[in-house]
């Protein structure tokens, strides 16, 4: 909530509006949600939270019930998974930094920052082998040494998420759009595992078609891994103005996008997944004793007919054995826990039941009882944000399909035909036009268009719009991911001479034209950069690989150039 | 009884004010000349000595058997000599306050205003008065989104004329006033140019007369309605609470 309560009555800052917080807001404002933020050590003692809307980490001492350290951060250096070890310390990652910082619990005493990857994700001990595992966005998975040294990278393959070592040895790393669990040993994929793909008719009879995506979040479980994810539909859609379009539903049935758990037994390599109703925003899971709790960050928001949506927001209780559960399409939550606003993160304590993090104002609450701990910092409050991730009556949220302010790596079904999931990140209105016609002219068509005709919300006043525009057109891009200096250089000076800054110009890498190039018609020239986040490539998803979507562009160029554009186009 | 008694103890005061200042009547109309208040009868045998004591100029001409002496009327000794003296005066006040009450619907917390004021004494030699005067005010408010387009705002500046129609003097050291205000008071929204709504409410005030009535200081308070605001995406509900004023009051009189 945006609050301004001023205990002295000063005139001039009424005037100006303005205010002032301890915060440590970053630049660009708090980043999206990515969940999952707190650890709690095994004997109990010590919560860990980070906090990338303050850039801070807050080290809770959980017998006295209050916070012991906070770390602050550069603005730019988002916090985010921990893990702890028995000696006391702490290792949070630094995402975008592309660090795992070394933390010493007892006195607050920041030990050393390491340098891992380009965007680390996940976290794990392997306690065995005295390392850090870390899994990165680009697509390699990092070992550390405990003992100092620099990390040892394996490549995998793009868009890791979590990583969990198993008492076997094995490592689980999951795939963030896909919602895959690779099953990694002696670093290679020996095997995958996905949620299943489910065929459930909605609530009027039509039949639905399933997709497992974006999972959030994955942690150990006795039999191998349990994992918070999207489900996604791949039934066609309608279009703009259709009613078919819409995007309508609230219970699991309905809608386009839902939340779901999966638990991947390791052993048999089978997944149980079931959908959850509610918000299609949970974006973190603890699992304790056959009770599985759920973090959805969404906002609770309005419908188009003014009614209220996504109270059940929050923590969520369910029993694990409704999973097993077939005569219904949708697990009902058992309980919803107090309080009913955003949550982030739930963290397990071990005896305890559950912590979970919520993020404005910035504190945690033991879900049993109620009772809060407040950790230190201003409001980070922002509209832009409070809007991004506002469950309206789909129980959608922009950040369902734009996750972490990207996309979720789908291709949707519409009458007119398939469409990519953009990303919203790193300037998005400077790109306007906006949408592959480029029909949408502004944020406002946005709204009305995808917010309200879509997602079935209630439309934004002109003043939210403003503040969502602002919010999202600072969120950056993550960092290019270069591994090759010279092969960047040679692949920069094919891109000149085989003349794509045509199209390609500037510096998000588009004239923001709609240019037909043979793939069906006229499209938006896509923007360059994250490119080695974004695949698939193309409007429709047609080109699996950048290497693909380039050969489909670029007539006359050897594999060679090819090869070093590629890297030059990664790297941006 | 013993509320009986306290009522009792508590108006005697009032009471003996009331003698003292005799009725709101006997301001509004006050006797045309001292002979008519002193009861005009012709036969008196002060008459004549009257009617040479007093001159049409507003001033009494004594004659103490030297000389005769003019003095203004209003020296000479009525019993009281209420201060400061003339029909009419200007002044500032700043009154500094705590806004106490509705539940949590408006903020509880301070309150500040400034007012400007013309005070008008209806008799010079009498105690009542009345006074007019214009009013600005700042206290604390509060704006929140509370997310999807819902957000609360409260009253946090106003402007409003003050009338306060009761208003005399008690001996020549406390003032006694009492009215009410009435004008606007807006209130910030969240991202928005803000809303204006009615303000006002009662207030009264005591105060000790310093320095020949030029430096009040006093007490005062009253009500006043505080407007709260909930604006969502398809229209906006207000309403005006109640909230209790008490604080405290400083004010300059241009003698």
């Amino acid at each position: 909530m945006l609050r301004m309560r001023h205990l002295a009555p000063l005139a001039l800052l009424l005037v100006c509006g303005c205010t002032s917080t301890d915060s440590n807001v970053p630049p660009s404002g708090p980043p999206p949600v990515s969940g999952g933020t707190l650890h709690v050590t095994e004997d109990a003692r010590w919560a860990i939270a980070s906090d990338p809307d303050r850039a801070a980490i807050h080290v809770v001492d959980l017998a006295a019930r209050q916070e012991r350290h906070r770390i602050d951060l550069g603005p730019g250096d988002e916090p985010g998974r921990v893990v702890s070890d028995e000696a006391g310390r702490a290792y949070v990652v630094l995402r975008r930094a592309g660090e795992v910082l070394t933390l010493e619990l007892e006195s607050g005493r920041v030990v050393e920052r390491r340098e891992v990857c380009t965007a680390p994700r996940g976290i794990d001990l392997d306690a065995g082998n005295g390392e850090l595992v870390v899994a990165c966005a680009e697509g390699v998975l990092a070992r550390l040494p405990l003992s100092g040294g620099e990390a040892r990278t394996i490549p995998l393959e793009p868009d890791l998420r979590d990583v969990v070592v198993h008492e076997s040895g094995r490592l689980l790393v999951s795939v963030f759009r896909t919602a895959e669990i690779l099953v990694v040993e002696d670093g290679a994929v020996t095997s995958r595992m996905r949620p299943a793909i489910s065929d459930i008719s909605d609530a009027f009879g039509s039949p639905r078609t399933w997709v497992p995506s974006v999972a959030w979040r994955m942690r150990a479980h006795p039999e191998g891994a349990i994992l918070v994810h999207q489900h996604s539909i791949s039934t066609q859609l309608g279009t703009l103005g259709v009613p078919s379009g819409v995007y309508y539903g609230g219970d699991c049935t309905t809608g386009v996008v839902r939340s779901a758990i999966s638990i991947a037994s390791l052993d048999t390599g089978a997944v149980r997944t079931a959908a959850l109703s509610g918000p299609s925003l949970a974006v973190d899971v603890a699992h304790d004793l056959g009770t599985i709790y759920t973090a959805s960050a969404a906002e609770p928001g309005v419908a188009s007919d003014a009614s209220r949506y996504g109270e059940l927001t929050g923590v969520r209780t369910l029993w694990e054995t409704s999973l097993d559960d077939t005569s219904s399409p949708c697990i009902y939550v058992h309980s919803t826990e107090a309080p009913a606003s955003p949550a982030i993160a739930v963290a397990r304590i071990p005896g305890r039941g559950v912590l979970a993090q919520h993020r404005e104002p910035a504190r945690l609450v033991f879900t049993a009882s109620g009772d809060e701990i407040p950790l230190s910092g201003g409001s980070v409050a922002d509209i832009g944000h409070s809007i991004f991730h506002e469950a309206v009556g789909t129980g959608a949220t922009c950040a369902s399909c734009h996750p972490e302010g990207g996309d979720d790596g789908r291709v949707w079904r519409f009458d007119v035909g398939a469409r990519r999931t953009p990303t919203v990140r790193g300037g998005i209105l400077a790109t306007a036009p906006f949408h592959w016609e480029g029909e949408v002219p502004s944020g406002t068509g946005v709204m009305s268009g995808t917010f309200v005709g879509r997602m079935g919300g209630a439309m934004p006043l002109d003043y939210e719009i403003e503040a969502f525009e602002r919010w999202i057109d600072r969120q950056p891009a993550l960092p290019g991911v270069a591994v090759a200096a010279d092969a960047v250089e040679r692949g920069k000076a094919v891109f000149e001479r085989a003349g794509c800054g045509s199209c390609h110009s500037g510096t998000l890498g588009t004239n923001n034209q709609s240019v037909d190039v043979g793939t069906g018609g006229s499209f938006q020239v896509p923007s360059l950069y994250e490119l080695a986040y974004r695949a698939p490539y193309l409007h429709d998803g047609r080109a699996a690989t950048l290497d693909e979507a380039v050969q489909m562009h670029a007539d006359g160029v050897s594999d060679t150039e090819r090869s070093d554009l590629v890297v030059y186009l990664r790297s941006r | 009884m013993a509320l009986v008694t306290g009522a009792v103890l508590a108006f005697a005061p009032l009471a003996a004010a009331q003698d003292e200042l005799g009725t709101l009547a006997d301001a509004l109309d006050p006797p045309a000349t001292s002979e008519e208040a002193a009861g005009g009868d012709p036969a008196d045998p002060f008459g004549s000595a009257t009617s040479f004591l007093e001159s049409d100029d507003g001033t009494w001409v004594l004659d103490d058997g030297v000389g005769f002496e003019e003095l203004p009327w209003d020296t000479v000794d009525h019993g009281r000599a209420y201060r400061p003296r003339g029909f009419a005066h200007l002044g500032a006040q700043l009154r500094v306050a705590a806004l106490l009450g509705t539940d949590g619907r408006a903020p509880e917390g301070p309150l500040v205003e400034l007012s400007g004021f013309a005070d008008f004494r209806y008799r010079p030699t009498g105690p009542w008065r009345f006074r007019l005067g214009v009013v600005a005010s700042v206290q604390t408010f509060d704006s929140q989104y509370l997310g999807a387009g819902i957000s609360k705002s409260t009253g946090a500046l106003s402007v409003r004329a003050r009338v306060l129609p009761i208003n005399f003097d008690i001996g020549t050291w406390v003032n006694l006033r009492a009215g009410g205000d009435i004008g606007f008071q807006w209130s910030p929204t969240a991202g928005g140019d803000g809303l204006f709504d009615l303000a006002g409410g009662p207030t009264a005030e005591i105060s000790v007369l310093l320095l020949d009535g030029t430096l009040e200081l006093g007490v005062g308070g009253g009500m006043q309605l505080t407007a709260v605001t909930r604006t969502t995406r398809t229209g906006s509900y207000g309403r005006l609470a109640p909230q209790a004023v008490v604080g405290a009051t400083v004010a300059y009189v241009v003698p």
